[in-house]
């Protein structure tokens, strides 16, 4: 199925393409939002990986999976736009000005908004392969591809961050316990 | 903490925090769609350019294809492709540059290199073999207190066009502060472009790729590094050159 859209998005269909971007963009835009951290550079993400495809897919080899091929320049877009605007905060950083902590007391926030901030305030290394693990749905196989680096360091990284948001949900549910 | 309640979470909280993706759908598509008709344009304006040019050389064609069918026969085709092309081509010819504002007419010289012929102007120019590269430098070489000026050109047999671009992205990205990749572009030769900068000072490096598709699942990557000042003199002559680089397929 994904195969004849390809071909027919490289014979020049637009329907063809319109159906990719429909199959396509609710995944990216999530991917997009929680890499950036912020819509607007989203948008702009997205909207050049689309682009970058229609422009590129002429060069594209059909007998390799195109959805790490797509993510892969996702991820890339994402990648220059934060460090167009600089917008790479390491952990440290974040948790200081996260509302992880600084609304600590508040019960108007819910858990999972609680463990999201515990993900964005993971360094990239390790963010970005959540990301892609938990909103994707890639194989460790695929992520190492997309990034472009090797599995095993992709497997350490996820390690990591996954020990980190362990710690970190634990903490939020004994805060939670302790508040009542 | 049960592992697969935690995977269960993550993924939760990701969904939940990326809920509000719905209403950027509609507004992203109208913004592709025009430059997506902007390339289609451009993609149909070159066509057209082509064929009116194959008409006119249709009898030239048919000489070099009767040539390069008597060549795939032979053990070493591919060479032998190059030095029989290169035999039609003119061994030196006049072009006429842009160079500065100003019109130069420049003699330039046939040079074939690993399934390639190009143009270049050896009154300015010498190609040299380094690190497994063709590069065209400047006969005149600057002092070491400006950067680096030239064209590099390798034929990566192994490797197509889609595998190298995100490569050579990520290399200019660790290197240089602005990177954009243009897509295919045209002009000077038809590629998948990439440019690279940092800062906007008269000495500061600029690298633009040019990525050719050798048409047998290979590329030839082509490096063309100058600096800003230097943009209007080394970079229209590189640009000349680069118009009359070609490839030559035996298997075609």
């Amino acid at each position: 199925m994904e195969k004849e859209t390809i071909f027919r998005i490289k014979e020049g269909d637009k329907e063809a393409f319109e159906q990719l971007y429909n199959e396509y963009i609710e995944y990216a835009l999530r991917t997009a939002i929680a890499i950036t951290r912020n819509k607007p550079d989203a948008l702009d993400a997205v909207q050049e990986t689309f682009i970058r495809v229609y422009r590129n897919i002429i060069f594209y080899d059909e007998e390799r999976p195109f959805k790490p091929w797509f993510f892969r320049i996702l991820v890339n877009e994402c990648h220059r736009i934060m460090k167009k605007k600089s917008k790479v905060i390491f952990i440290d950083k974040y948790l200081a000005n996260s509302s992880m902590y600084s609304k600590e007391d508040s019960y108007s926030f819910e858990e999972y908004e609680d463990l999201y901030d515990a993900i964005q305030g993971l360094k990239d290394i390790n963010r970005i392969p959540i990301i892609l693990k938990y909103l994707d749905g890639f194989t460790e196989k695929e992520i190492a591809e997309i990034l472009d680096i090797n599995i095993n360091t992709l497997k350490s990284r996820l390690y990591k961050g996954r020990e980190r948001l362990k710690e970190a949900l634990l903490n939020i549910k004994e805060r939670r316990i302790k508040n009542g | 903490m049960d592992e697969r309640m935690l995977d269960g979470e993550i993924k939760k909280s990701l969904l939940k925090a990326t809920d509000d993706w719905l209403p950027l759908k509609k507004e992203i598509w109208n913004n592709i769609q025009d430059k997506v008709e902007y390339i289609d344009r451009t993609r149909a304006a070159v066509k057209k350019k082509k064929s009116r040019r194959k008409h006119v050389f249709s009898s030239i064609a048919l000489t070099a294809a009767a040539l390069i069918i008597v060549l795939v026969t032979s053990t070493n085709a591919g060479k032998a492709a190059v030095a029989r092309i290169k035999d039609l081509l003119l061994p030196e010819k006049n072009i006429v540059q842009d160079i500065e504002g100003q019109k130069e007419d420049t003699r330039v010289n046939l040079k074939e290199g690993s399934g390639y012929v190009i143009y270049i102007d050896e009154n300015n120019y010498q190609m040299i073999k380094q690190d497994g590269k063709d590069k065209i430098i400047p006969k005149n070489n600057l002092d070491s207190s400006f950067p680096e000026v030239y064209l590099a050109i390798q034929h990566v047999k192994d490797k197509t066009l889609l595998d190298m671009v995100p490569l050579i992205e990520e290399e200019l990205k660790a290197s240089f502060e602005y990177v954009d990749n243009y897509g295919t572009v045209e002009k000077p030769v038809k590629s998948i472009s990439l440019y690279a900068r940092s800062e906007l000072e008269p000495r500061a490096p600029i690298v633009t790729y040019y990525l050719v598709d050798d048409n047998q699942g290979g590329s030839y990557v082509i490096e063309q590094r100058l600096f800003l000042e230097a943009a209007e003199g080394h970079g229209a002559r590189f640009y000349h050159m680069l118009k009359e680089f070609k490839v030559i397929n035996p298997q075609e």
